[in-house]
């Protein structure tokens, strides 16, 4: 039986609302159609009606859980339009605020994971270690998210002796429960069975399709903002970017698992060399021209532009989410797939989950299936899968 | 396929002896840490009444009104997105403090309000109003013998002290006379000139 299920388009999976439409014969997914651009919030032209000073705290609610990598993005632009030189320590808090956010973003990706192929544990375990770094945050900044870290020519909170102290004991805290999770990822066969060879996104494609971060990364691709253009303190510091050639979900989880310990090693490298000075320089008046900024968020790269006419606001302000690259991705992922891995190969790019609940599934013969439907799947499709295992045991 | 089973139920047993990690709240208070940023407080003995926080707001929030001879400035909690940039950048450092307090929740908007009430000063040649009594005694403060120069801020920095008289009756603008008058920049310019 040949089924169109519709996910969307008031179904903002995604940082932006947009709509999915699966083919689906029998069981089997045949086609995909994305569709992107329903909900205009207006961000950029909110910018525009704001002073410099004032853009880093609208950009840096366009996405909940990467509260930092839009400021940054943002500060950055700012700064080649304006030719600001940030202080070596500004670099460094900088450089810890994006990595702790890093790690944060992974760990609740890997509890989403486990969500949708019904461990919930893991759901439980990691968002609860992943606590220990809005710790941090709320040491730095004073708030768990929206940290307000970033202004346009430093940051605008000091990292003192007793946060550095704290952070790195979280740090310290964090680095078995990011190694446990390698392992596990590693060598579970359930994982395996489950996220082996699904949704794969050839190399090729994720150049075709311009994928960014860990989805390119996970397809062999050594791409990396922090490398490749390097910014804030990472040219100081050593760290590797985590490639891996499987193509496929299980990569995908692989590379951000082992982000998280290379993090950890940026972070303790930054708070070793943490250098003493002025934390920001008063930014003169912009001048007219334009600038550009570009962070790998935990996403994948985020880019900013900004125009000036010399004025004190931005004329144009240009943004580009990571996930706007990724998403178009899943052209080539989830035909092939059954119903049930669905699910985990849309969040594999790790998508915005704020609204799934909206779901709405329209079978032909009138019967609805949701979101929690096709988790309900996922989940089965996992338990199947451990008895299977378990059986050639005993 | 036992050995990963040993490790997590180590990590398991260690999370079972260690207790639940949620905090009850709601059911119990749970304070926010020391540079939280919660809601924003008017200090009606520290403000001043520039207005410079509804110039900052980032959302919007900090509603400014001039209403006869008083200045309202009213913070909408509902539009307050909590950065902090009003007591950054208030001129006393002390008219508008960040609280630590964030749980706003309510059914009712209009009562996560907050205000504070600015006597103005009118210019005596047409009524305008030039700014806060408050503010301006706050300027001539700053510049001390410098504020001498205006006798707007002297004016009013004296009547602040109890020496003299802010505002009087409305006056007809008719020469240097009235140079020692409380005046908007628009009036100053005649009286100064003819």
């Amino acid at each position: 039986m040949k089924t169109k299920i519709p996910i969307g388009p008031y179904h903002p999976l995604m940082e932006e609302p947009e709509s999915f439409l699966l083919d689906v014969d029998g069981d089997r997914i045949t086609g995909i159609d994305v569709r992107l651009s329903y909900n205009h919030r207006g961000i950029e032209k909110l910018s525009e009606g704001r002073t410099f000073e004032q853009v880093p705290f609208i950009v840096e609610r366009i996405c909940g859980i990467c509260s930092n990598s839009h400021p940054y993005a943002y500060v950055l632009a700012f700064e080649d339009l304006a030719g600001i030189q940030v202080p070596e320590r500004a670099q460094y808090i900088r450089t810890i605020v994006a990595e702790l956010e890093r790690i944060h973003s992974h760990f609740l990706w890997i509890g989403l994971a486990g969500h949708f192929l019904g461990y919930n544990t893991v759901f439980m375990w990691a968002w609860k270690h992943r606590e220990d770094i809005l710790d941090a945050f709320e040491a730095i900044s004073g708030n768990r998210q929206n940290y307000a870290v970033m202004c346009p020519g430093g940051v605008r909170w000091d990292i003192d002796d007793d946060a550095r102290r704290l952070i790195a004991e979280k740090i310290d805290a964090i680095e078995p429960k990011a190694r446990l999770f390698l392992k596990a990822i590693c060598d579970d066969p359930v994982l395996h069975a489950r996220l082996r060879g699904v949704g794969v996104l050839p190399k090729e494609d994720a150049i075709a399709y311009g994928a960014l971060g860990p989805t390119a990364r996970a397809s062999g691709l050594a791409i990396d903002v922090r490398r490749d253009h390097p910014y804030g303190a990472y040219d100081r510091v050593e760290w590797d970017v985590c490639v891996e050639g499987g193509c496929d979900v299980l990569a995908k989880a692989m590379v951000r698992a082992r982000e998280n310990i290379e993090s950890i090693r940026i972070i303790r490298q930054c708070l070793r060399d943490l250098p003493p000075g002025p934390i920001r320089v008063e930014p003169e008046e912009a001048p007219a021209g334009e600038g550009i900024g570009h962070v790998e968020a935990p996403r994948g790269e985020c880019f900013h532009y900004v125009r000036s006419d010399g004025g004190n606001r931005p004329i144009r302000h240009k943004v580009r989410a990571p996930t706007f690259m990724n998403l178009p991705t899943c052209q080539v992922t989830v035909p092939g797939m059954t119903l049930a891995d669905t699910t985990i190969v849309l969040a594999a790019i790790d998508p915005c989950y704020c609204c799934t609940e909206r779901t709405v599934v329209v079978r032909r013969d009138g019967s609805r299936v949701g979101w929690g439907d096709l988790v309900r799947l996922s989940r089965e499709k996992t338990e199947r899968l451990c008895r299977e295992i378990r059986r050639p045991e005993r | 396929m036992k050995k990963p089973k040993v490790r997590e139920l180590l990590e398991a047993a260690r999370i079972l002896a260690a207790g639940p990690a949620t905090l009850p709240f709601p059911g119990a208070p749970s304070p926010a840490p020391p540079k939280a940023r919660g809601r924003p407080i008017f200090h009606e003995r520290d403000c001043v009444g520039c207005g410079t926080c509804a110039e900052v707001c980032v959302g919007k929030a900090i509603d400014m009104r001039d209403e006869g001879t008083v200045r309202r400035l009213l913070i909408r909690y509902d539009s307050c997105i909590q950065c902090g940039q009003c007591e950054a950048w208030c001129i006393t450092g002390k008219g508008i403090r960040v609280e630590p307090e964030y749980d706003l929740t309510t059914y009712d908007r209009e009562s996560i309000r907050d205000a504070v009430e600015k006597d103005l000063v009118l210019c005596e040649g047409c009524g305008a109003a030039i700014g806060c009594a408050d503010h301006l005694a706050w300027v001539a403060e700053k510049l001390r013998t410098g504020a001498f120069a205006s006798p707007t801020l002297t004016l009013v920095h004296l009547a602040k002290l109890g020496l003299g008289r802010a505002t009087g009756d409305k006056i007809h603008l008719d020469g240097r006379g009235d140079r020692m008058r409380v005046l908007c920049a628009r009036c100053r310019r005649p009286a100064s000139l003819l």
